[in-house]
């Protein structure tokens, strides 16, 4: 039992009052002279024994009365056994590394803890919750904490709200025997300021309890700016070229934040830089400009200025120096023509891609046995039919198992088909055809939907429709058709582009517009097999990419900043990959395999505990009216609540009036 | 003679003797006095009230021949007149030692004194006689009935010369009066009647069997009506070695229970011998308990 003013305890000393009054002051008798004794002495004879045992109740009810009223003042924590134990929950989610006047969150939780710890003597446990509940120390009654004791209280990078600590404590045991419970947390508004869903958690923890939330931060509109994500133009990024990357900017808080400065620096370089303004709630994509680069890993970082929740305002990543891309063209026979067949797209390849990054060589279908395909990044197919089962098939089967790209143009004639990859075409329609201008958004012709750019201007002719768009949907789509032109797959690993018509006079007449070179960089960029920007986001560490994952060599991250953590390889062969625990810090790694470096890449933490504002009492009438208490104050003096300080002083009343009740009809009925 | 003046002034209340006197008491039946006073006789004689006519018999004297009557019947007739004379009373004093309780009203001893020389006063007042018996478990004194006033003072003083000091025995001693004291007279009886009903009764009804009038008047406490006293009180029998020490709280209800039983039953018993019978609760005055009565007895046929 323990006791929020223990000083009012001293008021138990009138418990001695009526007790005086009946042993000691009582004994002061009146002495009379008595006739009509007979009808007295009969009386006193029958009553004799009642007397005793109605007075003795009458005290009791007197004393249970006093108790009541002094405990009720001495605002007691009535638990005894198990049921006195407390549960001291610190939320640790990413969130509570925000700060607070240069003092983590967590740091203030640690303080609230040890001023828990110094209120009544209580058997107590205290955890932290970052989606699971994890026991940090165990505290005897009437023991103090040790000062490591809270040594294992830190941050973590998960992020977790109201339905994850409910379902934790649900499976916590101690949950069920402990009646008063502590939830130490920043309360983020996006994860608790649910009333209704607050009130049903109560219900569901157990009602009866007492669940006290104990906020850290009680601040309001706190600016909160993070770089969400970031990643290179639909035309991609290609090393030796002007490239630009497109970055997302959230304003997580209310307030809405004008002129923020958003910086490039590689290698420690300013590189680029641009303002951005931001209404409440709302996100933002701002473009930054990466020059050439020196052939090499560079660290890249994306930062925003200092606010209330620093984590968010750096985006790490690497930028590889990006391999020469050796791309192979398959042609027919020219035939009659006076072109070869990927003469134009050779053209847009070389006019976004230097000499020095791009190898192409062209082949024919004849040849093609003799070329080794190993040596290629890309194979452009120029109307050369897959049939199924066939050498061409197999082949290329295996060229996309190494996770290499495909591209197919198809020539429209009857006989051409990519079955031996497994694509269905419809039916050849012979036909020129604009491009459907409904269907622009998020097809290659995108970018034609913007500005003075016609989408009519362009036609495709002697087209052939994909049966089989799959779940990425198409990437081209014609006037007068439901199936796309174009459609983008994964085959064996590899990826795949299957086009239903020829980029070539008389299959079709884009290559005449200007906007070809665009409309091809996107295509190669959604076929492009190699990692170019290595960055990593939280839980995206869990699976880390490599070309190749030898599962006998031993991998090992090791950051910038010291720390080095073995990575554990998940899956097998092509689809492999590595993995870690996500980190609380932003930091750029290296990957080692048995000792080599092989790849250098930037984390940076979760977003998901971006939305720092907390909720506040307001947020929680409905769960306040149901028991919840909600200590803005941390008095920590509403160990029980009123409802349950009530129904105790109730019981003791009634039980004190039973005893009152039991006397009166004891004498009555005899 | 001077002392037992000054005696009789301390139980004299002479705002209620008036009143009282006013009132007057009256006996309910007829009385056989040794004067000639206001109330009936049994007895007929030549009187001034005319009650009949009876036949004339050798030896009476031709005087009272009524010639009227005879010369219209032709019979010789002997007027009769109904007798008046004045009544005797005894008041009958319980001096027990039960009577010397007292708590907040005074004792109950000093209340009977002041109703004794009250009705003293009122009866000697209208002509007629009082006398008096003090008893406790037998007669200690007896008083001679007189019609002087000097018969107030004998009684007040008697009250200061008697010693409250044994049990009462009413049955036996009213047994003993009806023996003493001729027929027909008003016996007044003050006790707390703190006895066996039936004994009291016994005695009641040998003074009935003589024609007498009886009326109870029983003095009893307010608190021995209510016993309120709810701390711890140590009580002392007064009539006997009994001592109990109780809380009043814890022995109020069933006391009171048996006590009202005792007192409904003495009541039933008066009435069902058609005694008069008046509680007299100290928590009121005297005077104020007689005057009720003997109004409410002068108004009755």
């Amino acid at each position: 039992m323990s006791f929020i003013n223990p000083l009012i305890l001293g008021a138990l000393a009138f418990l001695a009052v009526p007790i005086i009054l009946q042993f000691f002051v009582n004994r002061k008798k009146i002495v009379i002279y008595w006739a009509a004794y007979e009808w007295l002495r009969n009386a006193h004879v029958v009553k004799r024994k009642n007397v005793k045992i109605t007075e003795i109740l009458k005290l009791i009810a007197k004393l249970l009365l006093i108790l009541f009223l002094v405990l009720f003042l001495a605002r007691c924590a009535m638990s005894t056994g198990s049921k006195g134990t407390r549960l001291i929950i610190v939320d640790t989610t990413f969130s509570m590394s925000a700060e607070i006047d240069e003092k983590k969150r967590i740091d203030v939780a640690k303080d609230i803890v040890q001023k828990i710890m110094s209120t009544p003597d209580a058997a107590t446990i205290i955890c932290s919750f970052d989606g699971t509940i994890s026991t940090i120390a165990k505290v005897g009654a009437g023991q103090g904490l040790s000062p490591d004791a809270l040594k294992g209280l830190d941050v973590s990078p998960n992020s977790a709200g109201l339905n994850e600590l409910v379902s934790a404590l649900s499976s916590l045991p101690e949950s069920k025997s402990t009646q008063n419970i502590y939830f130490i947390s920043d309360f983020q508004k996006c994860y608790f300021a649910d009333a209704k869903a607050t009130k049903d958690a109560i219900e569901r923890i157990g009602k009866g309890k007492n669940i006290v939330f104990v906020p850290v931060d009680t601040r309001t509109g706190l600016l909160n700016a993070g770089i969400v994500s970031f990643s290179p133009e639909p035309e991609g990024y290609f090393p030796g070229c002007e490239n630009e990357i497109m970055v997302k900017i959230r304003n997580y808080s209310s307030e809405p934040i004008d002129a923020l400065p958003l910086t490039l620096t590689i290698d420690g370089k300013k590189q680029d830089r641009t303002i951005v303004s931001l209404k409440p709630k709302t996100e933002s994509v701002v473009n930054l400009s990466v020059s050439a680069l020196e052939p090499k890993d560079c660290k890249a970082s994306l930062t925003l200025p200092p606010d209330h929740f620093g984590p968010d305002n750096v985006l790490n990543f690497v930028i590889s120096p990006g391999k020469e891309l050796n791309v192979l063209g398959v042609v027919k026979d020219k035939g009659e023509n006076p072109f070869e067949y990927d003469v134009f797209m050779v053209g847009a390849l070389q006019s976004f891609c230097t000499p020095e990054f791009l190898k192409y060589k062209r082949t024919y279908i004849t040849q093609l046995s003799e070329e080794n395909l190993d040596n290629y990044d890309i194979v452009i197919l120029f109307g050369i039919p897959i049939p199924e089962n066939s050498m061409t098939a197999t082949a290329i089967r295996n060229f996309l198992g190494k996770r290499k790209s495909l591209i197919c143009y198809s020539d429209c004639s009857d006989t051409y088909t990519l079955k031996g990859i497994g694509v269905e075409m419809d039916d050849v329609k012979k036909e020129m055809v604009k491009p459907d201008a409904k269907q622009l958004k998020g097809t290659y012709l995108a970018f034609m939907g913007e500005g003075d750019l016609d989408p009519l201007s362009v036609s495709f002719f002697k087209y052939a429709t994909m049966k089989n768009p799959g779940a990425t949907g198409g990437r081209l789509y014609v006037d007068g058709s439901a199936d796309p032109l174009m459609i983008f797959r994964e085959v064996n690993g590899g990826k795949v582009l299957a086009a239903g018509f020829m980029p070539y006079p008389g299959f079709t007449d884009i290559f005449y517009n200007p906007n070809y070179v665009q409309f091809t960089m996107r295509m190669i960029w959604d076929v492009y097999p190699k990692h170019v920007f290595n960055s990593y986001v939280g839980k995206e560490i869990e699976n880390i990419s490599l070309d190749s994952i030898d599962a006998d060599l031993k991998y090992v991250l090791t950051g910038d900043s010291g720390s080095s953590t073995k990575l554990d390889m998940k899956g097998s062969g092509a689809s492999a990959k590595l993995g870690t625990a996500p980190m609380t810090a932003n930091d750029f790694f290296t990957v080692y395999a048995g000792g080599d470096p092989v790849m250098t890449l930037g984390y940076s933490v979760s977003r998901e505990e971006s939305e720092i504002e907390p909720a506040h009492r307001s947020d929680y009438g409905e769960a306040i009216k149901e028991g919840l208490v909600f200590d803005e104050k941390r008095d920590f003096s509403n160990m029980k609540s009123r409802k349950e300080y009530m129904t105790a002083g109730l019981i003791l009343l009634l039980l004190a009036l039973m005893f009152e009740n039991y006397a009166h009809f004891w004498r009555k009925g005899k | 003679m001077a002392e037992a003046e000054k005696i009789w002034l301390k139980y004299f209340d002479a705002d209620t003797v008036t009143k009282l006197s006013h009132i007057g008491i009256k006996p309910s039946g007829m009385v056989e006095g040794n004067l000639v006073g206001d109330h009936k006789s049994p007895f007929h004689g030549f009187a001034i009230e005319f009650a009949g006519h009876r036949g004339y018999v050798p030896g009476d004297d031709v005087k009272h021949i009524d010639w009227k009557a005879y010369y219209k019947v032709g019979k010789y007739l002997i007027k009769q007149y109904a007798q008046e004379t004045n009544f005797i009373s005894h008041i009958v004093i319980d001096v027990s030692e039960s009577m010397k309780f007292e708590y907040k009203h005074g004792s109950k001893i000093d209340y009977a004194a002041h109703m004794a020389t009250a009705m003293s006063n009122v009866i000697v007042n209208q002509s007629d006689s009082v006398g008096a018996f003090f008893f406790d478990n037998r007669i200690l004194s007896m008083i001679k009935a007189s019609g002087s006033e000097e018969i107030i003072a004998k009684i007040a003083s008697e009250f200061r010369g008697t010693e409250l000091k044994n049990p009462s025995a009413i049955g036996k001693v009213l047994s003993l009066i009806a023996e003493q004291i001729n027929r027909r007279r008003i016996v007044f009886v003050i006790s707390d009647f703190f006895g066996d009903i039936e004994d009291t009764f016994t005695g009641i009804k040998r003074l009935l069997d003589d024609k007498h009038e009886v009326v109870l008047l029983q003095i009893v406490d307010p608190l021995e009506l209510n016993f309120d006293l709810m701390g711890r009180v140590e009580l002392i029998e007064l009539e006997g070695t009994g001592r109990l020490e109780v809380t009043g709280a814890s022995i109020k209800d069933l006391y009171e229970k048996n006590f009202n039983e005792f007192l409904a039953n003495f009541k039933k018993k008066a009435r069902m011998l058609g005694i008069d019978y008046i509680l007299c609760d100290m928590s009121r005055p005297f005077g104020f308990h007689l005057a009720e009565y003997l109004s409410a007895r002068k108004y009755r046929k």
